[in-house]
């Protein structure tokens, strides 16, 4: 039986053969191991546990299907996962409008022609480079009711001091106030970037009309920093919904649950209860709340981003 | 593999371990010569949620507490209070913890009598022991707070911080080391504090026997083993079982002690190496652990040890921050120990 090459067949052929094919199966060869190690240690976990969020597994046992059971029990018996909802909500609420705002005003600062801005730069990055359970541990220091700094500082101004850490009411502002400071000098960086690529003639064709500088503000730097504050409230808020260092570090989610967040509670069901299947389920559950809320970020950009004037 | 006695009824009863019972038959162990307490939590039986009864899983290496009191020397001397004996009672706690306590007009603590009233592992079950009621009922089937022992030990515990004002409240991380950096005088922890704490220069502290309830006289001590099993995967499991031995009853157990974790399951080590009443280097007042641990009550865990030990820790520290009043603590602790009891049940019964 004779072999029938078909148009299609000897096209390709014909493209292997060439340099551009040649090139393409190099490249293929290059980023293999990149695609293993997505398929192996991303795509194969995400999908595996999306398969374990239907079943009731403790690793040592083989896994048992119970479809909904674990997203009915997490949603309507489990009231612990509403206080991580509450909790990790607070936490979203207090971190990123104010982190964005402070990274904002601080950019505009440090975008300024003012002497060793370099040197402020470098100062607000540092924290960002810096380990997150380093600080963390710092921060306990700090806080620390009866010798820490803050109280210490509270009390020379005159204020009484707070047990930041031991009370229900402070432990997750004081966990927001270090987070915003962990995080502002990589907004800032980001912010001075967009500052810098808007066109200086904006701004001189605004001097010539009259404008003052909050005029210039609201109308030519706001507008056309949309596209970037877009970019940093997306990317603020998925990273604010994942928050568990801080909480692991400083409170181990107390006192009496006030800092529990939804990744802390997974992580409590999965590696130290052994309820892989429910902590899958709650893995789910966060990644539903996030991929909507990103979702809806996009559909509402188209409102407020302008990408021109 | 070594693990914790949280894991061993998990281990057992998804056949990742094997019954050591063979092999200490065979080679005529005999086991009178470790701990009782450390023998019992090593074993369980199908149809069990706790250890306790049946085949042994976990050979005893360490026999150890959570409960181990510990005096700051320098500091009883500065004030001049005589060292803390067996006459101590819990009452005693609260007229030296007075002496010791020094709150400032604007809320913040200079130093406490003790430290948080809690062992070193975040529990209070030696309060519910010395009271004289238990945590669990005999067969694990339901949670015993609600009881007069266990509620009298509760409230006890919230008193000292709230009422007398003599411990010192939960902090958010126990990093700070109240103990060795002299905030409190006394405290409450795991033994195994004691290595670290002696690499620590003029520091002179002791350990003292723990004490005892005003009325049962009672001042036992929580226990724990840490445990060695053999793998039903193992290849070579007598040569696994000869290691087991040379650990924990040859030189092994000699090295182990020596080195690594000072409190040897093998009473003939642990009295020869260990609990010696000639010891010049702190603590030397060890040899009275090792009575209390011959007479400890061991803690049978279940599956789900670690999770209502999570619990436990959340709704003591709800009523020693005044969250919840002690009433609610409890009703919350009882319903949620509860519900992991039932979910063991089920998981392990079907």
């Amino acid at each position: 039986m004779s072999a029938v090459t078909t148009p299609a067949r000897g096209r390709f052929r014909d493209f292997l053969g060439s340099n551009r094919g040649r090139e393409a199966i190099e490249a293929y060869i290059l980023i293999l191991p990149t695609i293993i190690g997505l398929i192996v240690f991303t795509a194969s976990p995400v999908l595996a546990s999306l398969y374990y969020s239907f079943t009731r597994w403790n690793l040592l046992s083989t896994p048992k299907w119970q479809g909904f059971d674990n997203y009915i029990e997490l949603l309507t018996e489990d009231p612990l996962f509403w206080i991580t909802i509450k909790n990790t909500g607070f936490y979203v609420l207090g971190t990123v409008p104010t982190g964005t705002v402070l990274a904002l005003l601080l950019a505009i600062a440090l975008n300024q022609k003012i002497r060793f801005v370099a040197v402020f730069r470098t100062i607000y990055f540092l924290p960002v480079v810096s380990s997150v359970v380093a600080i963390s541990v710092l921060w306990l220091w700090l806080y620390q009711a009866d010798f820490g700094l803050v109280n210490e500082l509270l009390r020379t101004l005159g204020f009484p001091g707070v047990r930041w850490l031991s009370s229900v009411t402070w432990a997750m502002p004081a966990i927001i106030i270090m987070s915003i400071w962990h995080g502002l000098g990589y907004n800032i960086v980001i912010f001075i970037a967009g500052l810098q690529g808007i066109p200086p003639d904006y701004y001189e064709a605004a001097t010539v009309d009259g404008a003052n500088a909050w005029h210039k503000f609201v109308n030519i730097t706001i507008p056309l920093l949309s596209p970037v504050t877009f970019f940093v409230l997306t990317l603020s808020l998925i990273n604010s919904f994942q928050v568990f260092e801080q909480t692991y570090v400083m409170t181990r989610g107390g006192p009496v649950n006030a800092t529990k967040t939804i990744v802390y509670y997974l992580f409590q069901q999965g590696f130290e209860n052994f309820h892989m299947g429910y902590a899958s389920s709650l893995a789910y559950v966060l990644f539903v709340i996030i991929v909507s809320l990103t979702l809806f970020q996009f559909w509402f950009q188209k409102r407020w981003v302008h990408y021109e004037l | 593999m070594h693990h914790s006695p949280y894991y061993h009824v998990r281990f057992a009863h998804n056949n990742v371990t094997i019954p050591l019972d063979p092999f200490f038959d065979r080679d005529g162990i005999d086991l009178n010569d470790f701990y009782e307490g450390s023998i019992l939590q090593g074993r369980w039986q199908s149809g069990q949620i706790r250890t306790g009864t049946g085949d042994l899983h976990a050979f005893p290496t360490v026999w150890h507490s959570g409960t181990m009191w510990f005096w700051n020397k320098n500091w009883f001397a500065e004030k001049g209070i005589s060292a803390p004996d067996e006459s101590w009672t819990w009452d005693t706690i609260v007229e030296v913890g007075k002496e010791f306590t020094v709150i400032n007009d604007d809320g913040s603590a200079e130093s406490y009598g003790m430290d948080k009233p809690v062992d070193g592992n975040s529990r209070m079950n030696f309060w519910i022991f010395q009271a004289g009621g238990a945590f669990y009922d005999e067969d694990y089937n339901a949670c015993l707070i609600k009881d007069e022992a266990p509620m009298e030990a509760f409230q006890w515990m919230t008193d000292l911080v709230n009422e007398h004002k003599v411990a010192m409240p939960p902090e958010a991380n126990l990093q700070f080391n109240p103990f060795e950096t002299g905030r409190v005088a006394f405290a409450v922890m795991g033994d195994w504090m004691i290595p670290s704490f002696s690499e620590i220069e003029e520091f002179e502290w002791d350990v003292f026997t723990p004490p005892a309830h005003p009325v049962t006289g009672e001042n036992t001590i929580d226990a724990y083993q840490n445990g060695i099993s053999i793998t039903s995967s193992a290849p070579y499991q007598d040569e696994a079982w000869e290691y087991i031995k040379w650990l924990t009853m040859g030189d092994g157990a000699v090295m182990y002690a020596e080195t690594i974790f000072p409190f040897p399951a093998h009473i003939p080590t642990a009295e020869n190496l260990i609990y010696v009443q000639d010891r010049t280097d702190p603590p030397t007042q060890l040899w009275i652990l090792n009575q209390l641990l011959k007479d400890a009550t061991p803690v049978f865990n279940g599956p789900a040890e670690g999770e209502i030990a999570s619990i436990a820790v959340e709704e003591q520290e709800a009523a020693m921050l005044q969250v919840k009043t002690v009433e609610e603590a409890t009703d919350a602790l009882e319903s949620r120990v509860n519900a992991v009891l039932e979910r063991s049940r089920e998981e392990l019964l079907g």
